[in-house]
């Protein structure tokens, strides 16, 4: 567990949390954090034991790990598994179980599957390697798929056939919706991703205001940042304003990364709909590589199985990405499932709300077993 | 603004109560300075407007007027320097920069903005108007306007800076670098870099320097970076720069 | 913390203990109490020394009327002190500009004068070089007992300076020297808390020059 003292810049920290408390005058609030960031650094940093218990922080969908259903998973692995294929993914996507192990199983039966830092490492191997084929695993939300595309226009423009991409890009946009069309969720206001922000801006959320009448405020990830989000929501509630706000305003520009918004157009279109782990199939949220770029189409190349798998039925990995359950609450957390042996998704990343709770000693496993009413088994 | 004026009985007493907040924010910031000399770093000292605070900041530390205590380096950027371009020449990751500076010298604040690039912990002590909020690790700030009496008071400060993170070097449990740093899947999650850039091609591709060390990044989704400019970097491009108005 | 019976007495040695929280709160009181212990020396010290600072002050300011300079040197933090005094009297927040120079930031003649003939003379050797009747001599030192200080002194008198000195603990060796016209004391046995007593006592010295200086022509 990490220390209040390694907040940037303590006393600001504190002017914002007697600012929360003052503000709020103890009436309940429930925010969501739609981005797997800001709840790495809410656990991370202790966040929740600093606000008044007034103030509830809900944590979103926003983990690209973590809403990659089992079926991608089982794709993916098959794809490592054709002969002459280097697969490359992002670390954390390789501990995530699909419906028969995951990628560093396949690794240790023989795949040649290697961890990379950005989807331009996948095509230096693809370089280096001209006789072999090269699949990147391409995930993440708006943030990530603006350097996928950058590397496929290198990719075209150097004229690298063994390249391909495996896309399961997705969208915070129509989650988010999706999250504010449900009827279990009873939310005060949200806290807007920060990197996704600085590629679409803070346009697109204005539906959240004008359609659903809740506050949303951009922050930046320091604890700082995210404490002065909260204060924001907090001011809005109290002025009885509700419009969307931009703590981020050092990285985060209204309109966005133009440059990167026309990147992706070029290279990516919508899919009609994009299966989200526990969340079900949502329209418009999957992003797949346009016809342009058809031959570096991973889907295209290879007969990928595409099969359907049921999430496990133990694993609430779905109420908890929607925010409807802690994940404490979880039937299987912090028993059969653990960050050495995961179920469900959220335990993987370190961005995953299970896995923050877990790896930050919020709730051990015995303190989950605790608070839980036991379930009599045969 | 309220100047001891020589008619007046030298201010002293109720105004110069140190608030709680600043002596929680005096045991952060050494104890953070404690486990980055442990580690080896280097504390770099800066008062452009009164250099003298620099040196005795510097002197406090290399030379400590209690015995047994050990030699800490800690260096004086000099005076009339460029203060960005001698620091961007000089630390290394792991180093810490104690400025001693009103929150409108703007070098200082450029310097301070560095440190996530540069991997540099930074200290601002100052009084009068604050600088924005997290312009630095830690803002050791006096709500006092007269600028004798806070200078004196800015003795008193980093005397007690030394005095603590000397007591910290007692607790040597403490000093020893996070080892449970889990493994943070530093791409795929919302992450964001901030990196200064050394040089520029004419491919879209930039040198850039972070708290990691220096590595290559694709600059094609911004407008193209200047030398010295300070980028979000994701996935292994730079997503957004951080200079104002670009 | 580990079980071992010998753990509270050599705490340092200690290499298991692992919560922060414990150690910043001692800090953090630790800081409040000495930060109180300056603030009550700060107050006694001015408090004690009121009249005295006036009549040095008033002494100061007719060299300064009379077209003299000050010198201002010493050692260690003492010596950014006298930076600091230099810094004061030639670019004042408020009052009149009044010439003074800190004779510890020429590099050059600070290592020449202590390779060819020793650190004892390194203030002395200038003043001899630049100080005329009725400049003023400024030594700052926490103990009293520098020697380069003392020289110092000696050289100003012989030259018809007159001669100012900080000093803590009960005064140290510049408490009896006899070419030492004014020598104010922090009584403190503390070498941080003098310094930043002696900080205030330079501060309000130089508010005292202007309180008392009535340049030619001036009512």
């Amino acid at each position: 567990m990490k220390f209040v003292d390694e907040y940037r810049d303590p006393a600001a920290a504190r002017r914002a949390v007697e600012e929360i408390s003052v503000i709020s005058a103890g009436e309940h609030r429930k925010f969501m954090e739609v981005c797997g960031g800001h709840t790495h650094t809410i656990y991370k940093h202790g966040i929740e034991n600093v606000l008044p218990t007034n103030i509830e922080l809900v944590h979103g969908p926003g983990c690209p790990v973590c809403v990659i259903p089992m079926g991608r998973v089982d794709d993916a692995i098959a794809l490592a598994e054709q002969p002459d294929v280097i697969f490359t993914s992002f670390g954390d996507m390789m501990r995530v179980p699909g419906s028969k192990g995951n990628l560093l199983e396949a690794k240790a039966r023989g795949a040649d599957v290697r961890m990379v830092y950005s989807p331009l490492d996948a095509l230096r191997i693809a370089m280096a390697n001209p006789e072999r084929q090269v699949v990147f695993f391409a995930i993440g939300f708006e943030t990530t798929a603006p350097s996928t595309a950058v590397t496929l226009l290198k990719a075209r423009e150097r004229g690298i056939t063994n390249f391909s991409v495996f896309s399961n890009h997705v969208t915070i946009v129509p989650p988010l919706k999706a999250i504010l069309d449900s009827p279990d969720l009873r939310l005060d206001g949200f806290i807007g991703p920060g990197h996704v922000s600085t590629v679409i801006g803070n346009r697109p959320y204005r539906f959240v205001p004008a359609t659903y009448g809740k506050p949303l405020v951009t922050s930046g990830f320091e604890p700082l940042d995210i404490l002065q989000g909260i204060v924001m929501l907090l001011r809005q509630l109290r002025d009885g304003r509700c419009e969307i706000e931009n703590q981020y305003t050092r990285a985060v520009r209204d309109e966005g990364n133009t440059k990167a918004l026309q990147v992706l157009a070029e290279v990516f279109e919508l899919r009609p709909h994009f299966e989200w782990r526990g969340l079900g199939f949502i329209s418009h949220s999957g992003l797949k590589l346009s016809p342009a770029f058809a031959d570096w189409d991973a889907e295209l190349r290879y007969l990928v199985p595409g099969v359907r798998v049921a999430d496990p039925k133990a694993c609430q990995c779905g109420e908890v990405l929607k925010g409807v359950i802690k994940p404490w609450e979880c039937k299987v957390f912090g028993t059969a499932c653990t960050p050495e042996t995961p179920i469900g998704t959220c335990m993987v990343s370190s961005e995953g709300a299970c896995a923050a709770y877990y790896n930050y000693g919020r709730f051990t496993r015995e303190a989950a077993a605790a608070a839980r009413i036991p379930v009599r088994s045969a | 603004m309220t100047v001891l004026r020589p008619d007046a009985a030298p201010a002293g007493g109720a105004d110069l109560g140190a608030s709680a907040g600043l002596c929680d924010d005096l045991a952060r910031a050494s104890l953070a300075l404690a486990r980055r000399f442990a580690a080896g770093g280097t504390l770099w000292c800066v008062s452009p407007s009164s250099t003298f605070h620099a040196h005795h900041v510097a002197v406090e530390f290399v030379h400590p007027v209690i015995m047994g205590t050990r030699a800490l380096p800690a260096v004086v950027v000099p005076a009339g320097a460029d203060l960005v371009a001698s620091l961007r020449a000089t630390v290394r990751p792991g180093d810490m920069v104690v400025a001693v500076a009103g929150a409108a010298e703007a070098e200082v604040a450029e310097a301070m903005r560095r440190g996530p690039a540069w991997g540099t912990e930074t200290v601002w002590i100052g009084a009068g108007p604050r600088p924005a909020d997290g312009a630095a690790d830690h803002v050791l700030w006096l709500d006092l306007d007269d600028p004798l009496v806070a200078s004196e008071l800015f003795v008193r400060i980093y005397h007690l800076l030394w005095e603590l993170t000397h007591v910290c070097f007692e607790h040597t449990g403490l000093l020893r670098p996070d080892t449970c740093e889990e493994e943070v899947c530093i791409t795929c999650s919302d992450e964001g870099r901030t990196a200064e850039v050394v040089s520029v091609d004419d491919l879209g591709e930039a040198l850039v320097r972070t708290a990691e060390g220096r590595e290559h990044i694709d600059t094609t989704l911004i407008d193209p970076p200047r030398p010295g400019d300070l980028v979000l970097v994701h996935a292994g491009s730079a997503i957004a720069s951080l200079e104002e108005g670009r | 913390m580990s079980a071992e019976s010998t753990a509270f007495l050599y705490p340092f040695i200690e290499g298991d203990e692992h919560d922060a929280a414990s150690l910043l709160a001692d800090l953090a009181t630790s800081a409040a109490a000495k930060w109180d212990q300056s603030s009550r020396l700060r107050v006694e010290t001015l408090e004690h020394l009121d009249g005295q600072l006036a009549e040095v002050g008033a002494v100061m300011a007719r060299c300064f009327e009379a077209g003299g300079q000050l010198f201002a040197f010493g050692n260690g933090g003492s010596a950014t002190d006298a930076d600091d005094v230099a810094q004061l009297f030639t670019r004042p927040p408020w009052g009149e500009p009044l010439p003074a120079r800190s004779l510890v930031t020429d590099h050059a003649v600070l290592s020449a004068l202590s390779n060819d003939v020793g650190f004892d003379v390194v203030f002395s050797r200038q003043l001899e070089a630049h100080g005329r009747p009725g400049d003023i001599a400024l030594g700052l030192s926490t103990s009293g007992n520098s020697e380069n200080l003392l020289r110092a002194f000696a050289q100003a008198a012989r030259q018809g300076m007159r001669t100012v000195g900080l000093s803590g603990y009960e005064g140290g060796r510049m408490a009896d020297c006899s070419e030492l016209e004014h020598c104010l004391v922090v009584p403190s046995d503390s070498v941080h808390r003098i310094q930043e007593t002696q900080a205030a006592l330079a501060h309000a010295l130089w508010a005292a020059v202007q309180h008392a200086y009535r340049p030619e022509g001036a009512p």
